[in-house]
């Protein structure tokens, strides 16, 4: 056993295929696998145009986080299944080692006619697609089985409970019977084995909602609110086919993903730096509009104001350049948490675009050390050929 | 305490680094552990508390938590086979009170065990506005056959299903109800859900769609003792689940208790149309022991809650299963899991009666864990993900974060004193060095192995205040001792940081100091960490010293005796341990020689007898070779040989010599050798190797006989050191004609036979130790004077990290290994007893060893790694990248586990000649392509290149490929130009002969497809040499091939481009040693 001592600390196991630029020679292909979306079954390989240059794209302040887009030859055009098939993508390393790069599903399909067949360009999405569509029913977290009462005699949920109470609405989640964790769910619908449902990776929260939602609300939308009540990043589809949400956190107190100084594979004259500590807030607002709200003789207001070593400082400043948000929240601590989260997720002050080789470790908020600081991975770009760059665009907050 | 100096004698002090602390707040979908070691020599350890540690209580009132801790044996974390639901119907109902009656065609149960016939149960109308009320209780056929799979069962969930119909729209002035409990023993503990149960909001219509109400993972009614007497909580189990059976002796029931004013319409009167009880469950719970403890307000208990308390804080552990506690708790020697995390109470608590179990009110608190910097073997963070799909597995994944959460055994000095085997610190402290205070640690040495010098220390640092002035020292407190090291500030701050500003600061003790050494006896000595080279009125300048602690005493919080914290100043932690280590120089590897070496190469068409012109004979390597460390040795012997009244020869070439008995008592099977005894009190020895093994490390299978021990126990053992039957050291396992697994370690000095150590094991978590024709595993280990053993059952799991017994003894240095069986005097079994041992491999030594570190230098190079092995029993590596015709040279040391490295070798020379080329004269310019990731040679290719016309080499260089770019400045004459840091490397193209007879390849485009395979393997690059001494680390193109001269010319153009100047670091398996 050689001991790990290695610096600097990050969570990656250190990876010769990725982090070294010792290794002068790097082999990889990716791999692009139809999944019959009903049954299950595989529906064999296709083998889309490589230098059409197909680029899988992350971006988290979309709702539905990745897409994909593929041209394809003759054969693949007429293998391909527009409705019913879904495109699982790998990436394989030259030592047969394989990741995961996700699920995906057509949303856009072109066809062009030849005179040896269709051709096609086609436009994927990760499965949140299936959310992302308007519901067909409201929904109001009050009304869940298991929720809670206070003394205004609204009902509210533990947000936990509500965003699987939710997802189990589409057959997309089921069979997803909770163990433990989700002490509601209906049991209405029939599923079979072959119906294997996405997993969810969801971390708990204490917060409650009793938000609701009218019909032909964007399932991503209720989503979207449920993370700020919550007190979590956005859901996003990760390359383990997982739907995952996390809570917040403050990227420069967690150990990093990534390190870019100690991995020195950032590419050279990739790097672009920007801020927009110009406009930029210096104080987050988050006032409650819910009349039944715990405390109801005091006002429910949360703030959160970015610390004085931030350059964009009140104390740096001179001013206060405030944002204010309107909510329904119910705890003086929800609207302090969310006045952090949305400082956390909307407020970026120095960005900095780069490009590394592609690296399919890269998932959703991953935290990376680059010059020296930590940064928030926000969106990610990955040219599916080996040898193509991967764009990562970081940000960095001050708190 | 957990094992924090798993690598002694080589290194000593604490090798667990606590680099940042991980306190967390717990859940119901992640269970977070680690492993321990429980081990012992006498009666078993029974256990009693399930301890946690609470680093912050919750900010508001805790309602209905239930903090639990889990014990499973390792590598049983998950449950068997994936998580099954078994849906039970309604077998019994029973109402009273003056309303309410079943409606539609069916009555009694029968008319809820279909939600879709119309029959149910109607929750009657009130007859007057205040007291009308009825009850109905509900049983559940768990008994029934279909549910038989379900014994020992894991249950996860246990929900009342059902539908209902009607409205419940309350008055304005009565409230209405509907509470749902589950009854038993005339004790209603309630669950509420959104629909049913009453609320104080305007409700909408029953939903006719199936609802559930949720009673979570936790049975209310685990023992006979009513809820409310007791705050312990235990999950469902099989036989308390049979309480809901209509027939059971002490009926469970769910309840629905109803009071419903009359100022509703009839219409709207609510109905039970369907009821079930819906299981969640795998197969076998394999946890060895659990608890759990009702913390915070309850609306079934009141008075005897107990609340989360800052420190430690405790739950009653039971068996699983069964429940029981006690004697009946007691756990065996072997490797477990302990895990923590909030239970799934499911519905209980809601609002019914005032109590609010809403999340937003009912925080949850901070539990104590520590981020680790590196795993250390002995402890091994775990986290269970608790979040299920039906048909899926728990997820288990290991984890560097470790929380403060362990064991209590009975007899221990404390209730809430966790079981010495199990990890013991909570959180990070710092221990501060500046001008006014020191931070110390009293330190005694565990070595084991006699005296030993230790010339490396190592501890972690960070500036805490001021400037980076002044240097911190590292002394032993006794001035005489004249022992330290220093390290200054600045060159502190140029270590790279980990995280939080801490660094790794690894120091050598040189003169003017002495070097520590460690006896291993009782003896301690304090170390200080003080500053120096600051005036006495420069308090700014503060540095601070990484330690880890426990908030209060929740163990003795060392690694070494009982009573020597470290002493920090400011009181910031009186149970705390600094983080430092000692290590000793790694031994020098001897034995290091180089021989020229060659990889024959022929051309292509060679079958026509025609002998190719222009090709080169061969592709040269150096061969390095060097010494097993230690005397060591490595011997393999699968018994894949059938002999009789000898063992014959080992698979890697040693003679067995048998010793004791007959010839004819000793065998070979083809599968294992075989020892017969045919009388009692012979010991039978199979010796094998050098006569010079000090240190190894000796695996063997062990089989038992295919019968049950009578009178006197059998022996099995590998044996170590040995010269003759009088003096040798002998590792043994006994099956005991009490059906009893031991261990020992024994040393045979001048006849006398003395044990060193031992260890006893229930067989009943053993299978195969204490069974016909069974085999155990055992590895045992001599290191120095230190002698270590384990055993364990492949059955049941892999490996385990913790020895069974570590001892020293320093009466024998050398001799031969082997194995060993015996019939105990007293054996009364039918003769002749005949002991198998299917497998014998010895190895050198690999606890503490890192790797072997091989360099090489040339005139053009200097010393740069190119081989870090990390078996021990490698001793020998192929270099196919040094340069031909030019003097190589190479040295080598050892690198212990904590990179530690030892002295270099003596350097050794070698130069690889050039290739012949056949039929050709003279002035040849060949290309030679390999790589060290090529061990075997098998890809390894050499080629004369060729030129039309006049000879002529050119290279492409990037640096001239724009990479300057040129700028025009103001106010500046010329332009300035402006380069990378980084160079470019080469690129050129040659032409190379393939084939060049007078016959025609077999197969036209085979001569090229040797070279474009190459090119396209999984190489970090290929090594491009010339005969003349160049050498790039290339990217290698095959572009262009053509063939002339009737198919008999064949030429090949290759793009070769540079893409490193560093050679890849190999590591290679001993297989290249034993086939090299």
């Amino acid at each position: 056993m050689t001991s790990d001592t290695g610096l600097p600390l990050t969570e990656n196991e250190r990876d010769d295929y990725f982090d070294y630029t010792i290794r002068g020679l790097r082999s990889a292909s990716f791999t692009f696998n139809l999944v019959e979306v009903i049954t299950g079954y595989d529906a064999g390989t296709i083998t889309p145009i490589s230098n059409s240059a197909p680029t899988l794209s992350h971006d988290v302040t979309r709702a539905v986080k990745r897409t994909l887009t593929l041209t394809l030859g003759v054969a693949d055009t007429a293998k391909f299944d527009e409705i019913k098939h879904r495109v699982d993508v790998a990436m394989v390393l030259g030592d047969g080692r394989t990741f995961p790069l996700g699920r995906y599903m057509p949303v856009s399909f072109s066809r062009v006619p030849t005179t040896a067949g269709d051709m096609s360009s086609v436009a994927l999405a990760d499965e949140l697609f299936v959310v992302s569509q308007p519901t067909v029913a409201s929904f109001s977290a009050a009304l869940i089985p298991g929720n809670a009462y206070t003394d205004d005699g609204v009902g509210r949920t533990n947000v936990f409970d509500v965003v699987n109470t939710f997802l189990d609405q589409y057959l997309l989640f089921n069979p997803t019977n909770y163990v433990g964790a989700l002490t509601s769910g209906s049991t209405a619908v029939t599923t079979t084995a072959t119906q294997r449902g996405v997993e969810r990776d969801i971390a708990f929260t204490n917060y409650v909602s009793s938000g609701s939602w009218q019909a032909g609300t964007n399932g991503t939308t209720v989503l979207a609110d449920l993370s700020v009540s919550g007190d979590y990043f956005t859901p996003w589809m990760s390359n383990d086919r997982h739907f995952r949400m996390i809570r917040t956190f403050n990227p420069a107190d967690v150990v990093p993903t990534f390190d870019f100084d100690d991995q020195q594979n950032v590419i050279r004259d990739s790097i672009t730096r920007t801020n927009d500590l110009l406009d930029a807030p210096n104080q987050i607002v988050v006032v409650s509009n819910a009349g039944n709200a715990d405390n109801r003789n005091s006002e429910i207001v949360g703030r959160y104001e970015v610390p004085a070593t931030a350059p964009h400082s009140v104390a740096r400043r001179g001013f206060v350049v405030a944002s204010v948000q309107d909510l329904q929240i119910t705890t003086r601590a929800q609207a302090n948490a969310i006045a952090r989260s949305i400082a956390v997720n909307q407020r970026t002050t120095e960005r900095v675009e780069l490009s590394t080789p592609p690296d399919p470790r890269h998932d959703g908020y991953d935290v990376i050390r680059f010059d020296g600081v930590l940064w928030l991975e926000v969106s990610w770009s990955m040219a599916l050929t080996e040898g193509g760059q991967m764009r990562h665009v970081l940000q960095r907050i001050y708190q | 305490m957990a094992d924090y100096n798993y690598h002694r004698p080589d290194i000593v002090g604490q090798e667990w680094v606590p680099i940042v602390d991980a306190a967390y707040q717990p859940d119901i979908t992640l269970e977070r552990g680690y492993a321990f070691a429980a081990t012992q020599t006498g009666a078993p350890l029974v256990l009693n508390r399930g301890i946690f540690y609470v680093q912050a209580v919750p900010p508001g009132v805790t309602t209905s938590q239930v903090p639990f801790v889990s014990v499973y044996p390792k590598g049983t974390e998950v449950p068997i086979g994936a998580v099954m639901r078994t849906v039970i119907p309604c077998s019994g109902a029973s109402n009273s009170g003056p309303n309410g009656g079943y409606t539609g065609d069916l009555s009694g149960f029968a008319a809820l065990q279909n939600p879709s016939d119309g029959s149910g149960f109607a929750f009657g109308l009130g007859t007057a506005s205040t007291t009308a009320n009825g009850t109905l209780d509900l049983a559940f056929d768990v008994s029934a056959a279909q549910f038989t799979g379900f014994t020992n069962a894991r249950i996860f969930n246990v929900s009342f299903i059902y539908a209902a119909n009607g409205n419940g729209v309350r008055s304005a002035t009565y409230p209405n109800y509907i509470l749902t409990s589950i009854r038993y023993k005339s004790t209603d503990v309630y669950f509420g859900n959104g629909v049913l149960e009453g609320g104080v909001s305007t409700r909408g219509d029953l939903t006719t769609a199936l609802g559930r109400i949720s009673l979570g993972e936790i049975n209310p009614n685990w023992s006979l003792a009513t809820y409310q007497g007791s705050a312990d909580r235990y999950p469902w189990t099989e036989p308390k689940m049979q309480l809901w059976d209509e027939g059971s002796a002490d009926p469970m029931r769910f309840r629905f208790n109803w009071q419903i004013d009359t100022t509703g319409p009839t219409a709207d009167e609510p109905s039970l149309m369907y009821a079930a009880l819906e299981v969640t469950w795998a197969p076998y719970d394999n946890r060895t022991a659990y608890g759990g403890r009702q913390m915070g307000l309850d609306q079934n208990v009141s008075g005897l809650e107990p609340y989360y308390s800052t420190g430690d804080n405790f739950v009653i552990l039971r068996t699983a299963g069964t429940l029981t506690t006690g004697t009946g708790l007691k756990i065996n020697t072997g490797e477990y899991v302990v895990t923590s995390n909030l239970a799934d109470l499911g519905d209980m608590n809601q609002a019914l009666l005032g109590i609010n179990a809403a999340a937003s009110t009912n925080t949850r608190p901070t539990f104590n864990a520590i981020r680790e910097l590196y795993q250390e073997p002995p402890i091994q963070g775990v986290e269970i993900d608790r979040v299920l799909t039906l048909d899926d597995q728990f997820a288990i994944r290991d984890s560097r974060i470790i929380p403060a959460v362990g064991i209590s055994v009975t007899g221990a000095a404390a209730a809430n004193r966790v079981y010495s085997g199990c990890h013991g610190y909570a959180s990070q402290t710092q221990g501060t060095a500046f001008v006014l205070g020191t931070t110390s640690q009293v330190f005694q040495s565990v070595n084991q192995d006699g005296s030993l010098p230790y010339p490396w220390v190592r501890f972690y640092a960070r500036l805490a205040s001021g400037a980076a002035a002044g240097r911190i020292r590292f002394a032993d407190n006794v001035s005489a001792n004249n022992t330290y090291v220093e390290i200054s500030g600045t060159d502190l701050l140029a270590l790279p940081e980990i995280v939080d500003g801490w660094r790794e600061v690894t120091l050598r003790f040189t003169s003017p100091s002495n070097v520590p050494v460690m006896d291993g006896s009782t003896t301690s000595r304090t170390w200080v960490w003080s500053i120096q080279g600051v005036a006495t009125d420069e308090f700014e300048t503060s540095y601070e010293i990484l330690a880890a602690a426990s908030a209060t005493q929740l163990q003795d919080a060392n690694y070494e005796t009982s009573s020597n914290d470290a002493s920090i100043p400011f009181g910031r932690a009186p149970f705390a341990d600094t983080t430092f280590l000692f290590s000793t120089d790694p031994p020098a590897v001897t034995g290091l020689a180089v021989v020229p070496s060659s990889f024959p190469v022929t051309g292509i068409g060679t079958e026509c007898n025609v002998t190719p012109a222009c090709i080169p004979s061969t592709v040269p390597y150096n061969r390095i070779t060097w010494s097993v460390p230690n005397f060591g040795t490595s011997i393999q012997d699968t018994f894949d040989r059938n002999l009789t009244s000898s063992w014959g020869n080992a698979n890697t070439g040693e003679a067995w010599t048998n010793v004791s008995g007959s010839a004819s008592d000793y065998s070979v099977t083809g599968s294992a050798g075989v020892h017969t005894h045919t009388a009692v009190n012979v010991g039978h020895h199979s010796i094998i190797g050098p006569t010079t093994v000090r240190d190894f490390e000796a695996y063997a299978e062990l089989q038992w006989p295919g019968v049950v021990p009578t009178g006197a126990a059998f022996e099995l053992a590998i044996i170590g050191r040995y010269t003759n039957t009088s003096n040798y050291y002998y590792f043994r396992t006994r099956w005991t004609e009490t059906d009893l697994l031991e261990v020992a370690i024994v040393k045979v000095v001048a006849g006398v036979f003395t044990q060193l150590g031992s260890s006893v094991f229930n067989p009943q978590n053993f299978p195969n130790g204490g069974s016909v024709n069974g085999v155990v595993s055992m590895r045992a280990q001599a290191q120095g004077s230190m002698l270590r053993v384990k055993v364990w059952d492949e059955s049941v799991g892999a490996e385990p990290v913790a020895w069974t017994i570590i001892t020293s003894d320093t009466a024998l240095t050398a001799g031969q290994v082997g194995l060993r069986s015996e019939l105990i005097s007293g054996n009364t079994n039918t003769l002749p007893v005949a002991f198998r041992f299917p497998t014998f491999i010895v190895t050198p030594v690999t606890t503490g060893f890192g790797y072997y570190e091989l360099q090489r230098s040339d005139l053009d190079t200097d010393w740069e790694t190119i081989l870090q092995v990390t078996s021990p029993g490698v001793t020998g590596f192929n270099d196919l990248e040094a340069r031909i015709t030019m003097q190589s040279n190479y040295r080598i040391r050892q690198v212990n586990v904590h990179e530690f490295v030892g002295p270099w070798s003596a350097t050794v020379s070698a130069t690889l000649p050039s290739p012949a080329v056949s039929l050709s004269g003279t002035g040849h310019e060949l290309l030679v392509f390999t790589a060290n990731a090529n061990q075997s040679g098998s890809r390894a290719l050499a080629y004369e290149e060729v030129w039309e016309g006049n000879p002529e080499s050119s290279f492409t260089y990037f640096e001239g490929d724009n990479m300057v770019q040129f700028q025009r400045m103001y106010q500046r004459n010329f332009q300035v130009g402006f380069h990378p840091l980084e160079r470019g490397g080469a690129q050129f193209t040659r032409t190379l002969l393939v084939q060049n007879a007078a016959v025609s390849p077999p197969i036209l485009e085979n001569g090229f497809r040797s070279l474009r395979d190459l090119a396209w393997q999984d190489y970090d690059y290929i090594c491009v040499r010339t005969d003349v001494g160049d050498r790039w680390y290339a990217a290698v193109e095959v572009p262009e091939g053509t063939i002339r001269r009737s198919r008999r010319l064949q030429l090949v153009q290759v793009r070769i481009t540079e893409v490193s100047d560093t050679p890849t670091i190999m590591n290679v398996s001993p297989s290249f040693t034993a086939n090299p």
